[in-house]
């Protein structure tokens, strides 16, 4: 009695399990997840990714941004589905691949030569051809046939008959099983890369050496130019590198765009150039008279370098800088909103005979906004000069290795699996009257018609 | 006179031609029109060739850098296959009707670009480097199969629905549903390997240009999408007993998709105001 409860436990949890395992081991499943992982990675590309929730706002409406932050459609390819949906198909390709391996090895493996003429009449590529001689010379001829196609040949004597298989392109049975093993290498690759690897953008400006943590040295830009197209298009950018590790300079690049430097580790690519967005090399301050509104001076400023203005009690320094000014009312912190010079602004210390009276910030496009109230004079922004940045792109990421991995054995299993078709030949030989029979069957995994093409071809060489 | 753009234009009208006459020989089966409709798309493939070169000669590049050259390239490899299909299977000549079809309508929208598609411009730097060969010959060559093969699954839902009313009818002329099926699987079987390694080599250049091998950017997305309903259906074909119909419309699905990677970067730049670095004509 307890024993056969026992069993009916036991079988009622099998059933649970041998359903999950079904469940996991489907194909079905996996046409399920290709199509939500299409659909949700397509999602991604008709909402702009990383923005701002005002930004949203603003685009989509505040009733949108509720289902755009509730489904993370804002950061579509970091949200917890699509992790899901990535998981869930490694899981089912765990499943399939251990679930099918045993057939698959067998079917690659086994030189099958025991088996009668009757399983051979059962393929659906099956022939019988009475031959005009010995069984021994029947199987010469048969042997020289399969030879002549490159098929690999297996033959057995036994004491009424003779028994022959013949396989070829057997290889093209593992194509399925190694490109689906490259999968599970590139989405092991790909998490090692999101979690170990480093990626990131710096502006290097010419003659400034940048630390570089990730590789433990440091690089420098030494001079950055740009040659253009007679129609006044970029035709490339350059920067002239240098390693500089343990304080020696090791060695010297000049990168461009699909031309990187590696150091330690770490890639150096040249990606943009642009104009500085929070530093200046000059700037250019008109002075001038309150009461009169003459101009009392035109005065040049180096950046951060305080300068005695002649004829006046003026000394001046332009100590700050950013090219689109803006002020983040909750943090009380002024920032340049973007790389674009869309409002300049430079910070100015003025000393008036000898004390520092203001240090305001001065806008270019908007002179005299708040005029000084301590001090005679108006200053104005008018103009500057930038230095220009080379934008470089710097990554070190151990991950990418598994991915080449994963990609290159992907491509081989691939091309074995869609071009090598495994077909396999059944052969009996039986002695007949003053002749034999010989049967024929066959089989392959692909490509029908070509090999009942074959078969023919065999067949007729006979 | 005799610059690529003059080329261009006999190659339109002589693909407009053997798609006419294709389509008329599978109406009246004169097995003449028929070899002439093979003889014209023959011939419009050769001048096709002859836009290439001549292109890469005025260019000095690879040519096929900008929309235009790659509809070029992608009709001349449509016809390639094309012709591969009717000198091994000699009997299915009805299918130049919809696959030449095809290849004349590439040829016709790049005929529609503006001109500043068509113009011959510098490359611009991340595009000077030899992976644009590679990347682009292989990505084509998938999409020139995935083209194809959308051509056989149209035909075969036409097929299909008409084998099952048991009339005869227009689609008599048709191959069999049962060949249908198997070519459709054989061009995506084509196409599929070398779509990857389009994206992979992609990837390769991505990681030396850019940084990084993978960024999301809408053209990777739309890539991967396409690839992942293209595996669907190799999945769905090959290892579920499920009708040939239903294979059908995950091919033409895939094909949407593929047609979105290959032209929808700059419509959703323009349209949604997503950027793609991919995205170099605007």
């Amino acid at each position: 009695m307890e024993t056969l409860v026992q069993t009916e436990v036991n079988t009622r949890q099998r059933g649970v399990l041998s359903k999950v395992y079904d469940f996991f081991s489907s194909v079905k499943l996996a046409v399920v997840v290709f199509f939500l992982l299409a659909a949700g990675s397509i999602s991604g590309t008709l909402i702009e990714q990383g923005l701002s929730p005002q930004e949203y706002i603003a685009n989509h409406g505040e009733k949108w941004y509720y289902w755009i932050n509730l489904l993370s459609l804002n950061n579509v390819y970091h949200s917890w589905w699509f992790s899901v949906l990535l998981a869930l198909l490694a899981l089912n390709l765990a499943v399939c691949l251990s679930k099918r391996l045993p057939t698959i090895w067998k079917a690659y493996y086994v030189v099958d030569t025991d088996f009668t003429h009757n399983l051979v009449q059962n393929f659906k590529n099956n022939t019988v051809i009475q031959y005009p001689s010995g069984m021994e010379e029947a199987r010469g001829k048969v042997v020289d046939i399969l030879k002549g196609k490159k098929y690999k040949i297996w033959t057995e004597n036994n004491p009424n008959d003779i028994t022959i298989f013949a396989a070829k392109g057997r290889i093209g049975r593992l194509g399925s099983t190694i490109g689906h093993i490259s999968i599970f290498i590139i989405l092991i690759g790909a998490v090692l890369s999101s979690a170990i690897g480093f990626r990131g953008f710096y502006p290097f400006y010419e003659g400034e050496s940048v630390f570089i943590p990730e590789g433990n040295f440091y690089v420098m830009v030494e001079k950055f130019w740009i040659d253009y197209y007679e129609n006044g298009g970029v035709k490339d950018y350059f920067s002239k590198m240098s390693v500089i590790d343990n304080g020696k300079k090791v060695f010297t690049k000049t990168i461009q765009v699909n031309d990187p430097l590696q150091y330690k580790g770490v890639w150096f690519y040249q990606s943009s150039y642009g104009q500085a967005w929070d530093r200046l090399d000059k700037a250019f301050i008109r002075i001038t008279d309150k009461k009169s509104g003459r101009v009392v001076a035109d005065e040049t400023l180096d950046f951060r370098k305080e300068k005695l203005i002649a004829g006046t009690d003026l000394r001046l320094n332009a100590t700050n800088f950013l090219s689109d000014f803006a002020y983040d009312s909750e943090s009380k912190q002024i920032y340049a909103k973007s790389g674009e010079q869309n409002n300049p602004a430079a910070e100015l210390e003025i000393y008036e005979g000898g004390e520092l009276i203001a240090k305001p910030w001065i806008f270019y496009n908007y002179p005299n906004m708040f005029p000084i109230e301590k001090s005679k004079y108006n200053f104005i922004l008018s103009g500057y000069i930038a230095p220009q940045y080379s934008g470089l792109q710097i990554a070190k990421d151990p991950g990418v290795n598994l991915v080449w991995v994963g990609s290159f054995t992907l491509m081989g299993g691939l091309f074995i699996s869609f071009f090598i078709f495994h077909r396999r030949i059944w052969i009996k030989i039986l002695p007949s009257e003053r002749s034999s029979l010989v049967y024929i069957g066959g089989l392959t995994n692909k490509d029908t018609i070509g090999f009942e093409k074959e078969m023919k071809s065999i067949i007729g060489s006979f | 006179m005799f610059n690529s753009f003059f080329f261009f234009d006999i190659i339109f009208w002589i693909y407009l031609a053997a798609a006419c006459c294709y389509i008329f020989y599978m109406g009246i089966k004169k097995e003449g029109l028929g070899h002439l409709a093979f003889a014209l798309t023959f011939i419009g493939w050769l001048l096709n060739t002859v836009v290439l070169v001549v292109r890469w000669y005025e260019t000095g590049r690879a040519p096929y850098a900008n929309l235009y050259e790659t509809m070029v390239l992608l009709s001349w490899m449509i016809v390639a296959g094309y012709i591969a299909i009717e000198l091994k299977y000699k009997k299915l000549r009805v299918l130049g009707a919809i696959i030449v079809s095809i290849a004349f309508l590439a040829i016709g929208a790049a005929a529609m670009l503006p001109y500043r598609y068509q113009a011959i411009e510098p490359l611009i730097p991340a595009l000077q480097s030899n992976w644009l060969v590679l990347h682009v010959v292989t990505t084509f060559i998938g999409y020139a199969g995935f083209a194809i093969a959308f051509g056989l699954g149209i035909m075969y839902l036409f097929k299909e629905r008409a084998e099952r009313s048991g009339r005869s009818s227009f689609f008599d002329r048709f191959p069999s549903s049962e060949i249908l099926d198997d070519l459709n699987y054989k061009f995506i079987a084509i196409g599929f390997p070398f779509v990857t390694l389009g994206i992979i080599l992609g990837a390769i250049w991505a990681n030396y240009a850019w940084g990084g091998y993978w960024s999301w950017d809408p053209k990777e997305t739309w890539a991967l999408a396409t690839w992942t309903i293209y595996a669907a259906y190799l999945h769905h074909s090959h290892k579920t007993k499920l009708s040939g119909t239903a294979a059908s419309v995950i091919g033409v699905l895939g094909f949407i998709a593929m047609v979105m990677t290959f032209l929808g970067v700059n419509w959703l730049a323009k349209l949604l105001g997503v950027p793609s670095i991919h995205a170099y004509t605007v």
